[in-house]
């Protein structure tokens, strides 16, 4: 699992690639730890190229999520891959998460 | 690959109660799959149901010792896959686990019962039982991208 982040304007965009299970899920909490502490509120989570989402790793999103609601922000989602999408539906994060098609639809939405 | 479909598949890995296992067990999930043509969609459920029982175990099966502690079974039989998970921890039966209210709001969502809810919603069949001191779980894919089971 590796996330690389950029800046896009007050957004922060993290760009996650590999797989978020039990075993990774800290990559991404800690880059989420260093966003909050850089002030980051709005963050698009770009999933092109994050092909596995277990259940620790939804645990990870939703806190997230959660967290940056409190701070009067917000988290969504872009270029979620077809089986992550379901596993959303199943889940029905995509009712709590906004998912776009483009990094730039998700960018557009703040 | 030589192949009859009347000829289960068969398969067998022991694990530890650890979480570097995970890689592991990864890559044995990956290989089975790609060996008998499931799909990526199929891989996918299968990955993720046998991760979530298996994770439950080593992080809250206090297993001891964890040498050994789990092992997992995959028979392929047609397009049916059985997957049978035990494990030596303390008696865990997820059919008794709540289904988690996913249509509350964000704020009030709770992170817990999300790995069972998966593993139901992605399997066609979820069994236990406490047998012999081990739990087993059973779970059961119906398998529609699988090209064989030899």
């Amino acid at each position: 699992m590796q996330v690389s982040r950029r800046e896009s304007g007050p957004v922060t965009v993290l760009e996650l690639d590999g797989r978020l299970d039990s075993h990774t899920s800290e990559v991404l909490e800690t880059a989420l730890s260093e966003s909050w502490a850089r002030g980051a509120t709005r963050i698009v989570l770009d999933c092109e190229r994050l092909r596995y989402v277990s259940s620790a790793g939804l645990q990870v999103l939703l806190v997230a999520g959660q967290l940056a609601e409190s701070k009067s922000g917000r988290i969504v989602f872009c270029r979620l891959r077809r089986n992550l999408g379901e596993i959303f539906e199943m889940t029905k994060f995509d009712a709590i998460f906004s998912v776009y098609a483009s990094a730039e639809e998700a960018l557009e939405s703040f | 690959m030589t192949s009859d479909p009347a000829i289960p598949a068969h398969d067998h890995l022991r694990l530890d109660a650890d979480l570097a296992e995970l890689e592991r067990l990864t890559g044995w999930l990956d290989s089975f799959c790609e060996k008998h043509g499931v799909d990526d969609a199929m891989h996918y459920h299968i990955n993720v149901a046998v991760e979530e029982v298996v994770i439950n175990a080593i992080k809250h099966g206090r297993c001891h010792p964890q040498a050994g502690a789990i092992e997992v079974n995959l028979t392929l039989a047609g397009d049916e896959l059985q997957i049978e998970v035990f494990d030596t921890g303390v008696p865990f039966n997820p059919l008794d686990v709540p289904t988690p209210e996913l249509d509350a709001d964000i704020a009030k969502r709770k992170i817990g019962g999300l790995g069972v809810h998966l593993v139901r919603s992605l399997m066609d069949r979820v069994e236990y039982e406490r047998l012999e001191g081990r739990n087993r779980f059973r779970l059961t894919k119906r398998i529609s991208g699988a090209k064989d089971a030899g």
